[in-house]
Formats: structure tokens, sequence, C-alpha cells
């Protein structure tokens, strides 16, 4: 249709954000590419050494086990996150009363700030007087101790799923709302009720929200690195270091910035293969109601 | 389309080219007038001033950037002396953006400024690795350049210390106010409680590591995950001052094996707390406040934070020697690792130059040191006597003022990345049998030598 | 009927166990800010002994007021750019075709995954050199762009979803691509423009990082920044923490249930009908 094609409009309309992202995303970015080859303490020291800082990171076994607990926490965040979420939004749609509330209450863990929430688990994973021990004592058990090197990982995911699912439980809810109700009705008439209702309506037209969801959560894990630098800082034994919190040592704390950069690379490298592949799986056809 | 990606790298490309063709230099606002003398300033210099300026008194602006602020103890002192000094010279307006040490915003601000050429007129920084780049770029003046026209800077403050600041190429860039000590901290109540002989000998501590973990008391409170005054003290117990300071450039010295090694030792002994390998520096430190831990490896900066009930059942002494181990029982990990520079901007700009001489002299004057030792609990860098120090901060001056040996932290002479790499990629490692001390020690030399 | 009644209270209960989960962390930040830091360590989870007021009063002492002016201003700014240019940016990938739309596509959601300290360094570069340090317009840019990627990429989505034919009927009707965007989509995405806007809101109010190292004097700094400048110190005094964070997260939950009228409002108003 001729209004779709208006080349005057596409140029206008996209030309401030693109402009806004390539100053301050693109370009920066670029130099943080260009950085990656050389070896630099960030601030006056500066040579270049071709690609020594990616064939480091081939042999360095704490980047291979950041790599492997990465892809992990992305399957505890999609299938955890997405999966609550969604279940919650599905239920909060179906609910006559009382839906306000809900809105407003699942989002409060998100106001918080990921360093805010990291102390506060810190006071529940204590070993002394923290509060899952007091619980386990006041029982007779003997406590634990939770930031061990077998559960570290697990103990990080906790804080990092719960925080954002109210995130994605409003995109998803906005979703469904947006479905007409008319499409609805004319379901009940022809007998479709109750969970074929969510399995053959509800989840198919909001796809391509879902979709946008998961590479979110996907691109978001790849970056997470407050909670887990207050948590554990990726240990004991590294047991929780993850991409996005190395990444951060290495450039902020070891002052090795070109290292630093070399993650960062890396990083958006899986982030876009994992989305191209998401998308190819889940191919999104355009669609309108 | 085409055309619109081209235009858009058009415009990105101009944005850089302009972005890139500004001057390095920029005047970050400071408003530079004519330099009004500042002569009657607080500090307890009797020498006479400067002579007075006969340029006009037009406002001048600086900015000074120290890490006392947010709540580090010296910040309400700091800002007292930066009033007075304002309050003396009304002509003269500074800009305080002071921020805490704690936490690594600190350092990345100092130095993301001096790579971007938005250095303060007086910074209060590190010395030692952290100020190498910033010196080798020429961004701070050398004091004895400063001397040649103000020969009273820095004039109270002793001689051997600032001997001991120098840096690399001899020349002396910042002064210190206050220093430090670290040593083996002692609750004393809890040592007496289970009749044990105070650690001053290896054997003294593993004795007491025994009965006191037999008796449900954590021996050592010992942040594995943060151990970086463990590893101060067990390298030094071993290899002594000198052996302290290799900075790893030839043959991995046995003694640095030997040293971390013990760390092990002792967390099979189970000298440490049972959530030892998560615990962070503050958690340790609290462990040992609430009195559950006997001992705990720490600095002069830690005894403000304890009240005083515990500070009366508190010791401090140095490291007791390893076996076979090359330290002199007195010897210490201490020194003076941070000090007030001028920007080498700043003090080649005529309207600016004597105020900020000015400012530094008021800044480090013996009463302005003696302040901020009062406040931090650290050692002061002139010649005065602190007053109302409980006993144990007595202890830990008398303790550096009669060691045979000083030496400055190792994280002061290797790499952050290589001397970090100890800390959490060695030592807890290590202390569970995953690594061997001569494996972490052969990665960090790699690292420091990149 | 029965089968319903259990239903649905199986249904409230799940949703009650969770605004369970949700709630208590904030009465828990707000009890603890009346306790000092050693009623904190030993006995974090029950209700205080007294009310001791005076974290609050060291975190009162500072001029807050300013410090939450400045947060809105920033994060005001930020928002209204974001809606605007994000919005008219998605408007053109979810409908309209054009060559190089798999390229931009591309491009923003790589942008999600660039992690804000890969870029802070160059981006203060750009910054010193624009005049830009220690300005609040110096925050506001670099905000705007980190956040347009989330933005575009969701309502995106959200758009594609939209029902063609107003759209069509409005251009036949003689309308230009601007007012078919201004009267018919926009209005039509105001629920998703709403979420998008809190997000924005929250990350940009959140935002420390940034903060930190663009504005440097205490009058320029949003009540986060200037909170955590206060609270910190050797050790940590989780009871002026536990202040700290009430302080800069209880307006927000206010701004929020107040807003909370208009998405819902918006949602139920938005539905297409028919």
């Amino acid at each position: 249709m001729k209004l779709y094609e208006n080349k005057k409009t596409i140029t206008l309309f996209l030309f401030p954000a693109l402009l806004f992202m390539t100053v301050f995303l693109f370009y920066p970015f670029f130099m943080n590419i260009i950085k990656s080859f050389y070896a630099s303490d960030g601030y006056v020291n500066s040579a270049f050494i071709g690609i020594d800082n990616y064939r480091r990171m081939l042999g360095d076994q704490t980047m291979q086990v950041a790599i492997k607990n990465t892809f992990v926490l992305m399957f505890y965040v999609v299938v955890f996150e997405l999966g609550v979420a969604l279940i919650l939004a599905v239920l909060v749609n179906s609910i006559p009363k009382g839906e306000r509330f809900f809105q407003t209450v699942f989002f409060f863990p998100i106001v918080i700030s990921a360093t805010a929430i990291g102390m506060m688990f810190n006071l529940f994973y204590a070993y002394d007087g923290g509060l899952l021990n007091n619980i386990i004592l006041n029982f007779g058990g003997e406590a634990k101790v939770w930031k061990s090197v077998e559960a570290a990982l697990e103990i990080i995911a906790i804080p990092t799923i719960w925080q954002y699912i109210g995130f994605y439980f409003v995109l998803m809810l906005t979703a469904i709302k947006q479905i007409p109700k008319s499409l609805y009705e004319s379901a009940m008439l022809d007998g479709v009720t109750g969970f074929k209702k969510l399995i053959y309506i509800t989840i198919p037209l909001i796809r391509n929200v879902l979709i946008t969801c998961l590479v979110l959560a996907i691109t978001g894990t790849l970056k997470v690195f407050d909670l887990v630098l207050v948590i554990t800082n990726g240990g004991p034994l590294n047991a929780s270091q993850v991409l996005g919190l190395y990444m951060y040592q290495k450039t902020f704390i070891d002052e090795a910035f070109g290292y630093g950069a070399s993650i960062s690379v890396v990083i958006v490298a899986i982030g876009l293969i994992v989305s191209f592949i998401v998308n190819r799986i889940f191919r999104q056809e355009e669609f309108t109601y | 389309m085409k055309k619109l990606l081209a235009l858009l790298l058009m415009v990105a490309l101009m944005t850089s080219l302009f972005v890139g063709c500004g001057q390095t230099e920029t005047d970050t606002g400071n408003s530079s007038g004519a330099a009004s003398d500042a002569g009657d300033t607080t500090n307890d210099t009797s020498d006479s001033d400067e002579s007075e300026s006969s340029e006009a008194t037009n406002e001048v602006e600086l900015r000074i950037v120290t890490m006392f602020g947010g709540t580090d103890p010296s910040t309400e002192v700091f800002e007292q002396q930066l009033k007075d000094f304002m309050d003396a010279n009304p002509n003269v307006t500074i800009i305080n953006e002071s921020m805490t040490s704690v936490g690594d915003e600190f350092r990345t601000a100092v130095k993301t400024d001096f790579s971007t050429g938005n250095e303060a007129d007086v910074t209060f920084f590190y010395t030692g690795a952290d100020a190498k780049g910033i010196i080798e770029s020429g961004s701070v003046v050398p004091y004895e350049e400063v001397r040649e026209t103000y020969p009273e800077v820095g004039g109270d403050i002793s001689e051997s210390i600032l001997d001991s600041v120098r840096e690399f190429d001899g020349k002396l860039y910042a002064l210190p106010m206050t220093g430090f000590y670290e040593g083996l901290f002692v609750n004393t109540e809890l040592f007496d409680q289970y009749d044990l002989e105070l650690p001053t000998s290896w054997e003294n501590l593993t004795t007491a590591i025994e009965v006191l973990s037999e008796n449900g008391i954590t021996p050592i409170a010992g942040p594995i995950a943060q151990s970086h005054y463990l590893i101060e003290h067990f390298v030094l117990a071993q290899a002594g001052v000198e052996g302290h300071q290799d900075v790893l450039d030839g043959d991995i010295p046995q003694s640095w094996v030997d040293g971390l090694t013990h760390i092990k030792e002792l967390h099979d002994m189970n000298a440490f707390s049972a959530d030892a390998i998560a615990m962070e520096i503050e958690a340790s430190q609290n462990l040992f406040r609430q009195g559950n831990a006997a001992m705990i490896f720490e600095g002069s900066w830690f005894i403000g934070g304890c009240d005083e009930e515990l500070q009366a059942k508190m010791t401090v002494m140095p490291m007791p020697t390893a076996p076979g181990g090359a330290k002199d029982p007195t010897s210490i990990v201490a020194g003076y690792s941070s000090g007030y520079y001028i920007s080498r901007r700043s003090y080649d700009d005529a309207s600016k130059q004597e105020v900020v001489v000015d400012l530094v002299k008021h800044l480090t004057s013996a009463e302005a040191i003696k302040e901020i030792a009062a406040a931090n609990g650290g050692t002061p860098s002139a010649p005065v006597t602190v007053e109302g120090l409980s006993q144990v901060a007595l202890d830990g001056h008398k303790m550096a003022a009669e060691a045979k040996g000083l030496s400055m932290p190792i994280d002061s002479r290797l790499k952050p990345e290589a001397f970090n790499y100890i800390v959490k990629e060695g030592v807890p490692f290590i202390a569970f049998g995953e690594r061997t001390a001569l494996e972490v020690l052969e990665e960090v030399k790699n690292i420091q030598s990149r | 009927m029965k089968k319903n009644r259990v239903l649905s209270i199986l249904m409230y209960s799940v949703l009650a166990l969770w605004a369970l989960t949700t709630i208590y962390p904030l009465i828990w930040v707000v009890l603890n800010s009346f306790k000092d830091t050693q009623e904190i360590i030993m006995n974090s989870f029950t209700l205080p002994q007294r009310f001791f007021l005076e974290n609050y009063q060291t975190a009162l002492e500072n001029n807050i007021l300013q410090g939450y002016v400045n947060s809105l201003i920033i994060s005001v700014s930020v928002v209204f750019f974001v809606i605007l240019f994000g919005s008219m940016a998605a408007y053109t990938l979810a409908r309209f075709r054009f060559k190089s739309k798999v390229l931009i596509q591309g491009l923003i959601i790589s942008s999600l995954m660039i992690p804000i300290f890969a870029t802070i360094v160059p981006v203060f570069g750009i910054l010193l050199k624009l005049k830009l340090f220690n300005n609040h317009l110096g925050l506001i840019l670099p905000q705007i762009a980190g956040n347009l990627a989330f933005t575009i990429s969701v309502l995106t989505s959200y758009m594609s979803t939209i029902p063609i034919e107003m759209e069509e009927a409005a251009f036949i009707e003689g309308c230009s691509s601007f007012q078919v965007f201004k009267k018919i989509v926009l209005p039509i995405t105001k629920p998703s423009l709403a979420a998008v806007s809190i997000f924005v809101f929250l990350w940009s109010y959140n935002d420390l990082f940034s903060a930190l190292i663009i504005l440097r004097t205490r009058d320029k700094m949003p009540i986060n920044v200037l909170l955590t400048d206060i609270s910190s110190q050797y050790g940590t005094d989780y009871g002026l923490m536990a202040a700290v964070i009430a302080i800069i997260v209880i307006p927000i939950v206010l701004v929020y249930i107040f807003a909370q009228q208009f998405i819902i409002e918006g949602m139920t108003s938005g539905a297409v009908k028919g």
C-alpha cells in the first residue's frame, strides 16, 4: 500500500532514533571493538596486540566456565521467568476482581535497584543470622552454607529471575489485553474454553510479544552483573561466574580494558547468534487481527 | 534504502568528525581570573607566604577531588578545612567533587578524568601502580619543580616519609597525609578465656587455632573470597620484607609458594569459619566485631569501626614469622599510599598557580595532618601527636614505629589484574586444593609481564 | 459451579502467594530502615525494637529535594524523547517495507546486548568534547540511546498486531502518514506506550553507573546517586542503606500506583472493538 512505502516518512521517522543510537551506542561500541585488539589499561597505556586477546580467551578457563554458566542461567530464565510470568498474566487476566491490585504489586521488585536486592538476598543467604538459616534453626535443623560451590549458580539465579518476572508479566498482560474480546466470544461459541482457549487462541495471538520477551530475556542474561557482583562476585571458585560479570571485572576491577573489550564483543556476538536462531525457529509472520 | 543508509552513515561520520576535531583540552568551566594572594591560611608554617600578588583580585575557581567524601571518616574534617580556606580567601571558590574510596567508582572516576583531560586542579589519589599512567602522561607536576618557587610546600611532612612515596623516576608527585599499617588484630578477652598465649609466634598461632576451633570460636575471621590481607600477611610471614617486594619478574620465589600454601594448611585446620569461602571483607569484619572470631588480619582503619567496648579488649601485633621464613618478627606491611597531586594544567596557569599551591599548603600543614589522622586512625605524615587514641590504636602506632621493616602492600606493585588473580582465582582454589600455589603464581607472572 | 469455585480459589491463592513475595521485600526494607545496623545484623526479619530515626536523619541531612528534582528532570526527559523517537521508529519497522529493514532490525537487536560499561569510556569522551560534563543533558542523551533499543523492539511487536484497516481507511480519506500516525496509531498503542514508559522511567531513575561518572557535583546528582554517595563508608551501615533505599523507592512506588490508573484505563479502552 502506498502509505507504507513513503520514503520520506520512513527516513524522517527512523532518523532521530538511529542518530541517537549511532552516536551513543554504535560508534562507542565500534571503538570498543577496536580496543579489543589492544592491551590497554583503559587510561593511558595502550599497545596494539592484534587478536591476542581472543587467543587468550580460548585458553581462559574462567571464560569457559562463564559461558557455560551464562547458558545455564539463560535456560533457567527462559523456563522460569517467562513461564511464571505467562502463568501470572493469564491468571490475572481471568480473575474477575483484584486485577489492579495484583498488577501493581507484582511490579514492586523491579522498582528496587539490583544492588539493594542483592543486599537483601545476602541477608537471606547469610550463614550467621541469615533468614533461611534462622528458619532452619528454629525447626531444629542445622545451618547450611548457602553460597556453596554446588549451589552458587542457583543461588544467584533465584533473585535474577524473581526480580524481573513482573516486567515480563506486564508486557505479556498488555499483549493479552489487546486481543479483541470478539475473538474470544466466537471461540466460546465454537466450544473452545479454558485450557484449550489458552493454548490455541491466547498464546498464538501474543506470539510476537512472546518472542520479543524471549529475545529480551536472553540478551538480558548476557548482561547480568550487578546482582551477581553483590551476592557472590562470581564465586565461590567461579561457580557463579557469568559473562556480564566477568566483563565488568576485567574492565573495571582488573583494568584490563583490551581484554574486557574483547569479552564484550563475544557477548554481543553470542547474543546475535542466539537471537537469530530464536527468530528462525519461531519465525515471525506478520499478521494482524 | 541505500539512500537512507548513506544519509545516516554520513551523519554519523560527520558527528564523529566534529567530535574528533574538538579540542582535547576542554575548558571544563573553570573560570580563570587573576589569582589573588592567599596570605592568611590557617596553617602552622611560620614562614611567610609569597609576597602579595600585584594582580587584580579576580575570582578563582578550583576543582578538588579527594577520597574524603561520602561517609569517609575524614569527610567532615576535610570539608571544614576547605571552608576555612575559602573564608580566608573570599575570592576563591572551591568545587569539591570528593567521593569515598570504598568501591571502584573513585578510582574509575579519577582515572577517567585524567585520561580525558578533565582532571581537577588538586587531586588526592593513590601513589604507586595506580598513579603510574597519570605520571607518565605528564598530567601532574613534581614537587621538586613546585618547590623551586614555593619552597615550603609540604614542609611539615617528614622527609623520610616523602622519600617513601617517590615514584619510579625518583621524583615526588604526591604529598601524603596519613599512612596505614596492617597487622594481626587479636581479641584478648577470647585468648584469656581459653588460656592462650598471644600469637607472637607461629606455634602460638597454630595452638590458638586448634583450641579455639575445638571450642566453637572461629579462630580467624578470614574472607577467603576477598583474601587481600591474608595474602599480604602470609607472603610477608614467609618472605620477609625483601621477598614481599618481589615483582615476579624472575623465578617464582619459593617463599611466596610456601606462604600461600600456609593459607591452605590453616584452612584445612578449620582456622576459618564455615562460610569463609563466600565471605567478603565486611562480613569477616562483622564476625570479629561481634566477638565470634578471635583474630583478624586488618589495617589501621579497622579500629575506627569497632566500638569502644571491643577496642578495650583488642590489640594488634605483627604477623608471626612462618616456619623457615625470612621475616623479622617486627616487620609489617605499612606505608603511605596516597597524597595530594597538583595538576600540570593548573600549575601552568599563571592565574591559578599561586592559589593552588596555597591550597595544598593549607591542606598539608601539620595541623591539617593531625586533624585527618585523628579522624581516620592512620599514622600522621608529620611529626605530630594525635590525641585521644585508644590503647589498641596506640599499640598500632607503636608497632609501626618499632618495625624494623616496612613494606607497602603487594597490590601497590603488581598490576590490578595480576593481584586480583591471586585473590579471585588463587587463594580460594588453593585453599580447596584445586590449584597449587605454584600454578597460580605462574599465571600471575604471565599477567604481570604482559 | 463448584468446579469454578475451586478453580477460582486456586487461582487467587497462586496470585496471592506471588504477591506476598513481591510485597514482603519492600516491607522488610522499611522495617529495617528503623533499626540500627547492629540490630539488623543480628535480627533483620523482626519488627524493630523501637523506631530508630537516626538513619533517616542522616539521610535527610543532605539536600535531597534537589536530588528528587534532578531525578525528575532527567528521567522525564528521557522518557519523553524515547517514546517520541522510539514510537516513530517502531511504526516504521512494524508497517513499512524498505530494503534496509532487516539490517536496521539487526542493529537494534544487537544494541540490546551492548553492556553499558563497554561504551561508557568513549561516551564520556564524546560528552566531554560536547562540553556536557556534569550537565544533565550529558546524562540524558546516552540514556535515551540506551533505552531506544528496548523501546523499539517492544513497540514494534505491539504495533505489528494492530489491525491495519483503520490506518488504511484514514489514508484513503486523505490523511498523510504523519496524521495516520498521530491520530490512529498512537492512541491505539497507548497501553504499550504506557507500559514501556514506566520501564524506561524506572531504568533511568535507578541508573547509578553512568550517573556517577558523568555527574559530579551534589547539586546535579539524581536522588539515587546522592544517597549512594551518602551511604557508602568504611564497613556498611545497613540501617542507613535501608533508609536510603526506602527514600529512593517509595516515591516511585507511589507514582506507579497512581500511573496504574491510566494504564488500566488505556488497556481496557484500547482493546479494539470488533
